[in-house]
């Protein structure tokens, strides 16, 4: 798929944008603060109706849109090319009384909710703090996966909702529970409901990590020349069968999509609770719900070592690449769409031998965008064939 | 925000009553009140008087906990209707809806809320207690009520809720039901047109 025309009003520091894309490379030049990163995360916007940061929706209107009205909005508007044909996307942010943030969103005029979203423009972003995935807190890792499944699983994303509203709640009534004496039911309602949502979002992140680990190990054979055999690992923070798979770290070829043959759902709710009932003295000390998908990791292992503590910084730099490049191939696997690429000035951080494959592999996408400071980074071969754009204050025009 | 110092106490007053509103801010509120003061005073007055009233002729009905005037409410006082069937419902408006669907003929329960620890709201700041109370009665005195209807909203709030409430009727002779899904977007009664909810009503399933 790729994004035929873009159409920006009041976002960041773009006042009115009417951009139209060709298929193919797009190379953005601009100095630093000039719109380079915010015309990506447009379109990262116009496919999740969020900020790639989280808890940046907010701040997306642009500024000066405050002085010209009481109540400032934004619109996006981004028409897509798929294989099955046009479609319009339309998002208009308005901010109103006491802060709240209004979104509406509209697929080819008709009003729909976020969820609608789902599949709709799919995306893969480079950000020049990517290797922070490998290297940074668990959190990170979880949030990558949860925005990777929301681009192209609907019913994840309502399970993601479901859970993270009855984890507030349940948090919440622990807190309580400190200071008066609970009905037993009152805390049983909460579990039924963050059980079976959170068995769902591990069965399904589970899958997720196996099929990118899968796509990534080949990718990053070659990123490494052929050196480095890397692996990645989901732990769920409940598993009722499987002991850590570190204790193995060489040992390769498991199918990890699956849980433990004669494991199902079923027995991932029991475990679940289980494990709940086990530390509810614990969690009623702490106030806090202290099992379940939110306390998951992902471990990324080259040659039997753990990159996030061990690896050079050029080794996780070299995982994460690997990863995003298999998530490409993992969102066609899915969704028998070419997602549209998104990178923002990440070629500076690669070595010439990286940036060779990063540039060979993103050739066979449909559309490409690529930001840079400096147009000398790019082979001649290689912007020949592409579409020269330059954004200067908000503004865009060709090279 | 702080009010104008500009202006009179009497207009800061009034904004400052209207931001207590759901949905009202500071600058809605404002408009709200140079409105009123642009406008004759019989808008004003009519306002005020409709405000007064509101508090002082309305009561909850001791029976289903509807806003009434008259206590027993005029659905409860209806012998027509029947009284082994209670809806649950989250709000009095959550009655209005299904009464305009006119295809509801037993009576209601309203809770006045959902269960929502963020909220600070438990089981004992709604009128769980006075439901079960209520059956129990209606048994022992040989009126027993056959079927509770549970129409909370789908969120997640009204799902527990529902679902707290099952857990106590568990052990009386009841039968409890869940309003049939598919409710519109937002999944909130008070915006259910009338097809939908009588669809909801017929389709109930049996918990
Ligand atoms: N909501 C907003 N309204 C107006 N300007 C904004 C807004 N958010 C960020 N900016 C400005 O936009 C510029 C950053 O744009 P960005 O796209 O990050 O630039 P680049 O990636 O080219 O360095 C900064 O000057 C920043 O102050
Ligand atoms: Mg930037
Ligand atoms: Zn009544």
């Amino acid at each position: 798929m790729r994004v035929r025309h873009l159409s920006l009003t009041n976002f960041r520091l773009y006042a009115r944008l009417e951009l139209h894309l060709p298929r193919g490379l797009v190379i953005v030049q601009g100095d630093n603060a000039q719109g380079k990163t915010s015309l990506l995360e447009a379109i990262y916007f116009l496919a999740t109706a969020h900020s790639p940061h989280t808890r940046a929706d907010r701040q997306v209107i642009r500024w000066g849109a405050e002085e010209e009205s009481p109540y400032p909005y934004a619109v996006l508007r981004a028409r897509i090319e798929r294989n099955d044909g046009l479609r319009l996307i339309e998002i208009a942010l308005q901010r109103g009384d006491s802060n709240r943030l209004r979104k509406e969103i509209r697929i080819d005029h008709v009003e729909r909710r976020g969820i609608d979203l789902v599949g709709q423009l799919n995306v893969v972003l480079f950000l020049p703090g990517d290797v922070e995935l490998v290297s940074g807190a668990p959190a990170l890792r979880r949030d990558f996966l949860d925005a990777a499944l929301s681009q192209v699983d609907a019913d994840y994303v309502r399970a993601l909702d479901r859970y993270a509203r009855a984890l507030a709640q349940r948090n919440a009534l622990l807190k309580q529970a400190q200071e008066r004496r609970l009905d037993p039911d009152e805390l049983a309602i909460w579990d039924d409901q963050l059980v079976p949502a959170g068995v769902e979002i591990a069965v399904r992140r589970r899958r997720a990590v196996a099929d990118l680990a899968r796509l990534a190990a080949p990718i990053h054979r070659e990123l490494s020349d052929g050196s480095e055999y890397l692996r990645i690992i989901y732990q769920p923070n409940f598993d009722p069968a499987r002991p850590s798979t570190l204790n193995a770290p060489y040992q390769v070829g498991i199918d990890d999509s699956q849980p433990p043959a004669g494991i199902d759902q079923r027995d991932l709710q029991t475990a679940f609770r289980r494990a709940l009932d086990e530390r509810r003295r614990e969690e009623v000390a702490r106030g806090m719900t202290l099992v379940g998908p939110h306390r998951d990791e992902v471990r990324f292992i080259a040659n039997g070592m753990d990159l996030g503590d061990f690896g050079s910084r050029g080794q996780q730099r070299t995982a994460v690449l690997a990863l995003k490049l298999a998530q490409v191939a993992w969102m066609r696997e899915r969704t028998h769409e070419e997602p549209v690429l998104l990178l923002d000035e990440v070629l500076a951080e690669l070595d010439p031998h990286r940036r060779r494959c990063l540039l060979q592999r993103i050739g066979s996408a449909h559309q490409t965008i690529v930001t840079t400071t400096d147009i000398q980074r790019f082979d001649r071969d290689f912007v020949r064939h592409a579409e020269m754009l330059r954004v200067h204050a908000g503004v865009v025009f060709p090279l | 925000m702080s009010p104008n110092p500009t202006l009179p106490p009497s207009v800061t007053r009034l904004i400052d009553a209207l931001t207590q509103l759901p949905g009202i801010g500071p600058k809605s509120a404002s408009r709200l009140a140079f409105f009123l003061l642009r406008s004759p005073a019989e808008t004003s007055l009519a306002l005020a008087e409709a405000l007064r009233d509101l508090k002082a002729r309305t009561r909850l009905c001791s029976v289903c906990f509807n806003i009434t005037e008259d206590d027993p409410c005029a659905i409860c006082a209806d012998p027509s209707r029947d009284h082994g069937l209670i809806c649950v419902v989250e709000e009095p408006l959550d009655v209005a809806a299904i009464e305009r669907s006119r295809v509801y003929r037993g009576v209601y329960h309203v809770l006045h809320g959902v269960i929502s620890p963020i909220n600070g709201i438990g089981p004992d700041d709604l009128r769980i207690e006075e439901l079960v109370g209520r059956i129990r009665r209606a048994a022992e005195v040989g009126q027993p009520v056959r079927e509770v209807i549970l129409a909370t909203n789908p969120t997640v709030e009204g799902e527990m809720t529902a679902s707290f409430i099952q857990r106590k009727l568990a052990g009386l002779e009841v039968s409890v039901t869940r309003l049939a899904r598919g409710l519109p977007a937002g999944g909130d009664l008070e915006y259910a047109d009338e097809v939908t909810l009588s669809r909801a009503l017929e389709g109930r399933q049996r918990l």
